[in-house]
């Protein structure tokens, strides 16, 4: 054995511990055990707890249930604007989310979404519920407070932890564009744009179309190509539209923020938000986005300090400092692992993660970045980051993904490490458990590889290369 | 109270040990109630807690987990806080600086602390949780070869950082269950 294990195993803190605790500490503990599983019983009896697989089937319910709850709701509040001569909606509501190749077609500012269906864009309240990594986040109308066991729920099943116990009121997402031609505008935009998240949370999330943003926000929005409110539309088994996931963009000088609102509980997937960032503000030809999420609580100190967490972003990149800006970034898609749950269970209980890494994504032009963002169900990267977060070098240089395909077969796993090496210890890893966990490296299968290149000028290759076997439909 | 009756055989069969995994990563106190969190999760999942041998690995994993959403909380809230203040704040420690130390080993722990956490853990369970390194390697999802070249470097780093001569490459480190004091 060698010195240094020797030395290992004799600064044991505590050699034995059974030796260390004695029966009366063990019993302490037993019974505070049972007091908290007592605490938690009385959630118990409404989400029954059993098996992981039975955990994911309730996780499903409960969506499912607050999903009708939601949508009943909305619709109630749709109805019941100033048009009371609306008829009640009678219809059971589907929850299809038109996306995808119909992106086009629903280009149109939110308020317009509603008009269509019927409704006057002033009476519309919108109900939200959404959820990121780490943290639940909830919308609702003043009238249909948050159920916090039920959120509670939501988030723990989905593998969250929320930051406080106070609602988790707000949501915002932050892309980072790469064009800077567009910062004319953007002060008394980013500052109303702030004053009115911090409205909207200070009124418990009332957030109404055509109120919460003024006629001149709403105005701005259709400016083509640098601002933008975008909607995807839910329908009725009766074919009407039900306005449900909404998004407002605005641009900073390099960023684009969009506030993104649903009106059930339908996750807003990181390839949809990419898809409305690029129906928004229709990047040029290689340019690209790179997205993340910043948390929000309803506290002021942590509302003012997710305030200054974006002008400080804004700082940064303004003093061109993209390392440092994509470290903020990286840092805040912190991802808790929920005690006890394997690897593949966060997997599967986890929405996409997805983080396009600055430098390879300046080499993707619009139609590659939005190839590479749909379809994929899981990602690592942020929990592979947050994991070696204090030594995570060049966060910006990074790009991992993991696709499965709808039969939970891995389709391909992509990495871009660089030299240095903890990172490359970080790559070799996830190719193992990527590998481990999805099935065996096939080598005979091209749309199983795994990319470790260190050599930036290899970038634009492997990018034609992940690009086209994103592309490939597996065979058989 | 009733409680399961497997759960309190697996309570009176690895609370010490679970205790002892949290109180070798952050204050006793933390690590009480660290462990209790750990035991609400195996009451809860009692189905999903393996039998037999496994079981013990599992808790580990839970409290492993268990003790970074703490960590990370934590490290949130200072952070979030860190922003608003005008004034420096009071220093909260982490877990690792509460690991009780004594002066022949403070250097090894602070050594310790600075290797990556994955590293940093894979030793501590391996040398001071005496898990086999199979069990390591099911917890950590890898294979048992990844988890050799894991031990191998982390020995490596740390050898280096404590100016010891390094364990030579051709013969891996001792695992705990195959000889060696514990």
């Amino acid at each position: 054995m060698s010195d240094i294990q020797t030395l290992m195993r004799s600064a044991n803190p505590i050699a034995d511990a059974h030796a260390e605790f004695g029966q009366k500490d063990l019993d302490a503990l037993l019974l505070l055990t049972q007091q908290r599983s007592g605490d938690m019983d009385v959630k118990d009896k409404t989400t029954p707890v059993g098996s992981a697989a039975d955990r994911r089937r309730g996780w499903l319910v409960a969506v499912g249930a607050f999903a009708a709850v939601a949508a009943v709701v909305a619709i109630a509040i749709l109805v019941a604007g100033p048009n009371d001569d609306a008829p009640p909606a009678t219809t059971p509501t589907t929850t299809t989310l038109v996306e995808g190749e119909s992106l086009g077609s629903l280009m149109q500012p939110p308020a317009a979404v509603a008009q269509d269906a019927g409704y006057e864009a002033e009476s519309v309240t919108w109900q939200a519920q959404l959820d990121f990594d780490g943290f639940g986040t909830t919308c609702q109308a003043p009238n249909d407070p948050v159920d916090l066991n039920e959120l509670d729920e939501l988030t723990t099943a989905q593998g969250m932890t929320r930051l406080t116990s106070g609602e988790v009121v707000g949501h915002v997402e932050v892309l980072r564009f790469g064009d800077a031609t567009v910062a004319s505008q953007s002060g008394e935009i980013l500052e109303r744009l702030l004053k009115t998240r911090r409205e909207c949370i200070s009124s418990k999330l009332q957030f109404q179309l055509g109120n919460g943003f003024s006629d001149e926000a709403f105005a701005s929005i259709e400016i083509p190509g640098t601002l933008g409110g975008y909607s995807m539309a839910s329908t009725h088994e009766d074919g009407s539209a039900v306005a449900q996931v909404q998004a407002v963009a605005v641009l900073h000088e390099t960023l684009l923020y969009i506030f993104s609102f649903s009106s059930n509980d339908e996750p807003v997937s990181e390839s949809l938000l990419a898809d409305m960032a690029y129906a928004v503000v229709s990047p040029p030809e290689g340019e690209a986005i790179a997205t993340t999420t910043i948390p929000q609580d309803s506290t002021p100190e942590v509302d003012a300090a997710a305030v200054a967490f974006v002008e400080e972003h804004v700082a940064l990149l303004n003093a061109g400092d993209h390392l440092a800006a994509a470290e903020m970034l990286i840092a805040a898609r912190q991802f808790d692992a929920p005690s006890g749950d394997s690897v593949e269970e966060v997997a599967h209980n986890t929405r996409v993660h997805l983080q396009i890494g600055v430098e390879l994504g300046s080499k993707m032009t619009a139609d590659q970045c939005r190839t590479l963002s749909s379809g994929i169900t899981q990602c690592r990267l942020s929990r592979t980051s947050a994991e070696i977060e204090p030594q995570f070098p060049h966060p910006e240089t990074s790009l991992i993904l993991v696709r499965l395909d709808e039969d939970g077969e891995l389709a391909f796993v992509g990495l871009r490490p660089i030299e240095t090496d903890p990172w490359w210890d970080l790559t070799t890893e996830f190719a193992e458990w990527a590998l481990e966990t999805y099935g065996t490296q096939g080598e005979d299968n091209p749309r199983q590889q795994v990319f470790v290149d260190p050599d930036p000028a290899t970038y634009p290759t492997i990018l034609e290369q992940l690009v086209s076997l994103w592309r490939t439909e597996p065979e058989g | 109270m009733q409680t399961d009756p497997r759960f309190e055989r697996i309570y009176r069969a690895h609370a010490a040990d679970v205790l002892g995994y949290c109180a070798r990563r952050v204050s006793r106190e933390d690590a009480k109630d660290a462990t209790a969190e750990v035991f609400v999760v195996a009451l809860r999942r009692i189905d999903d807690v393996p039998h037999g041998d496994e079981a013990l690995p599992w808790l580990y994993g839970v409290a492993r987990n268990t003790l970074k959403n703490r960590d990370r909380s934590g490290r949130r809230r200072r952070r979030l806080t860190a922003k608003l203040s005008t004034t420096a704040e009071r220093s909260v420690p982490g877990p690792e600086p509460q690991v009780v130390r004594n002066s022949e080993h403070e250097e090894l722990i602070a050594a310790l602390a600075r290797l990556p956490e994955k590293d940093r853990e894979v030793l501590r369970l391996v040398e001071w949780e005496g898990l086999s390194r199979e069990q390591v390697a099911d917890m950590f999802f890898v294979s048992r070869a990844a988890i050799d070249q894991r031990i191998a470097r982390a020995y490596k780093k740390l050898a280096r950082a404590m100016g010891v001569p390094a364990p030579d490459p051709r013969t891996a480190p001792v695992p705990a269950e195959e000889g060696g004091e514990a």
